[in-house]
């Protein structure tokens, strides 16, 4: 059914700390593995040895250079669905395929209902959905659906197969809609943020920002220290010219 | 976004046949179909066979089209479904008019027929193509919605894009219901073919407007924002997720046409709205030639809106895109 549930008794989702995510993809692969295996119909990969390797992933790991005008720096940044409150991609399936679960607020696809017109991905502002060409059916993340409520894995691995992954423990997976979860006072604590608020999907994941990066007087000094000493600098100055000069004439 | 082919072909075929059956519907709402019941019937026919063979068009970029029949369920919040529910409704009107229309080429039935209902018949074609035409228009408004209710490409999600779609579509009804009237040797309605003029350059100032609005339009979101950081943060790619394109890049950050795109406008502007309206002016001052000019109309305004609809999808652009 795609009417949306007008509240969900949990709201299982993400938190990801873009401070200390170092982009290894090991969310991405782990992500991959699990939700390719035993009963889970495979992500597709296409073209796998040729010369344009293409395949389905539910998250994905982008690099970008933040410039805020004072400092640059790097950010890695997981992308995958945010299990919104109000997630368009469900009430645009014309099959009810799409679907939002009442108990944890968990968005899924029924594989054996979806008919493969691609509409909820056009309706996701995230990219969280991917098409299966091989399957003709849409993929998406589960919140591995089938680990946390599996009772015959370890009380501990009963996680996403992503947060399970994380080698910084940049991901982190609880409940929403409990303010006294670890999820909840880390994002309250450090000013944890929906993406994109303004188009009001009401996501459930939440990202928590890099800290700011201080261009302390300390800093100056280090690198003072380390720079070859002032007495020289001139000196060089004019060979690094010359040298670049004499590098342009040559080439 | 990646235009499909038989997404195009599928919203202009069809929105040609649900125009034509528009048109038949209010014709015979007002009985102005004091035609013969041959070309009533074969007007149907066309119009039905334009739907379906979109309709079947459309089906075939689905993932699953053997499953397709489950679209009919979620009506109720899905534009793409009540498309499909008011597909389906339509033929139940259509088919009856078939049927009526049909029995006069049947001689025995259709004295039993006349005894039967007499003078009421001419009530019953009026109700029931009138409800034909309702769900024809219908079907149409809500193809637009499906487009103009996604808030993810701003492109689409603009007050006249519904309204576009139904205009073009009875606009491209019209101009076949002249041909048709040409071909089967009807003088062909004066006032039909002003209409019809007026309803080009209608479509010409409405798709005029849309343009304008797609040349301004913008996300009203940025690359920061949609990675969580402060509004005017500066965002570089630096490492990209995967190093060829995926299903995302291909599907919605379809960009090829974009350069092209003022080039490819005037053709739709002038094959799609431009000659259909100056070769109808022709049949307006020399009757005589109707079916030549109309038949020369109708080829241009197919070629102008596939142009046409091939730029609706291939100039929106997706707020995904500002991942990549």
């Amino acid at each position: 059914m795609t009417n949306l549930p007008s509240q969900t008794d949990k709201k299982l989702g993400l938190l990801i700390d873009l401070d200390i995510c170092v982009g290894c993809h090991g969310c991405v692969t782990s992500c991959k593995e699990w939700n390719s295996t035993d009963d889970m119909l495979p992500l597709s990969d296409f073209d796998s040895y040729g010369d344009s390797p293409d395949g389905i992933f539910l998250n994905r790991v982008h690099g970008y250079e933040i410039n805020d005008g004072m400092t640059a720096q790097t950010v890695h940044f997981p992308r995958s669905c945010l299990h919104c409150e109000q997630p368009e991609c469900v009430s645009v399936c014309p099959t009810g395929a799409s679907y939002k679960r009442q108990e944890d607020g968990i968005v899924l696809v029924n594989p054996e209902t979806c008919i493969g017109c691609k509409l909820c991905s056009w309706a996701c502002p995230y990219g969280a959905r991917e098409y299966d060409h091989n399957q003709g059916i849409m993929k998406k993340c589960t919140l591995c659906v089938d680990r946390i409520y599996n009772e015959e894995l370890a009380e501990e691995d009963r996680k996403p197969a992503c947060v399970l992954a994380c080698p910084t423990s940049a991901r982190l997976f609880g409940d929403f809609s409990d303010p006294h979860s670890e999820v909840s006072i880390l994002s309250q604590e450090r000013g944890g943020v929906a993406l994109m608020e303004s188009l009001d999907y009401k996501p459930v994941n939440r990202y928590l920002p890099p800290r700011k990066k201080q261009l302390s007087d300390k800093c100056e000094n280090t690198s003072e220290q380390y720079s070859y000493g002032s007495k020289n600098r001139s000196s060089d100055a004019i060979l690094d010219n010359f040298f670049s000069w004499l590098d342009k004439k040559l080439s | 976004m990646n235009p499909a082919y038989s997404v195009i072909l599928f919203t202009v075929l069809s929105g040609v046949g649900y125009g034509l059956l528009a048109v038949l519907g209010l014709s015979c709402l007002f009985s102005l179909n004091a035609v013969s019941a041959l070309m009533n019937i074969s007007v149907l026919l066309i119009s039905l066979i334009l739907i379906t063979a979109g309709l079947v068009s459309s089906t075939s970029h689905l993932g699953r089209p053997e499953r397709a029949w489950r679209a009919l369920s979620q009506w109720r919040t899905s534009w793409l479904s009540r498309e499909g529910v008011l597909a389906v409704l339509t033929y139940v009107p259509a088919l009856l008019l078939v049927l009526i229309w049909g029995i006069e080429f049947v001689p025995e039935i259709s004295v039993l027929w006349a005894e039967l209902f007499k003078d009421e018949i001419q009530n019953y074609i009026s109700v029931i193509g009138g409800v034909a035409g309702l769900f024809a228009i219908a079907t149409v408004f809500c193809t637009g919605q499906i487009y103009a209710s996604l808030r993810t490409i701003p492109a689409w999600h603009y007050s006249l894009t519904t309204p576009i779609y139904c205009v073009l579509s009875i606009t491209s009804g019209l101009l076949l219901w002249i041909l048709l009237c040409a071909l089967f040797g009807y003088d062909i309605n004066q006032i039909i073919t002003l209409i019809t003029i007026c309803m080009l350059e209608a479509s010409l100032i409405l798709k005029w407007v849309y343009w304008r609005y797609v040349d301004s339009t913008e996300f009203g979101v940025t690359k920061a924002d949609a990675i969580g950081f402060e509004t005017q943060t500066q965002v570089l790619n630096l490492e990209p997720a995967n190093q060829t394109k995926n299903y995302l890049m291909r599907e919605m950050g379809y960009h090829v046409a974009r350069k092209h795109a003022l080039k490819l406008r005037r053709y739709a502007a002038f094959a799609g709205f431009i000659m259909p309206a100056l070769f109808l002016l022709l049949v307006f001052v020399n009757p005589g030639y109707a079916l030549v000019f109309s038949f020369g109309a109708i080829i241009s305004l197919l070629f102008g809106l596939m142009v046409e609809r091939w730029l609706f999808f291939a100039e929106a652009k997706h707020i995904v895109t500002l991942y990549y």
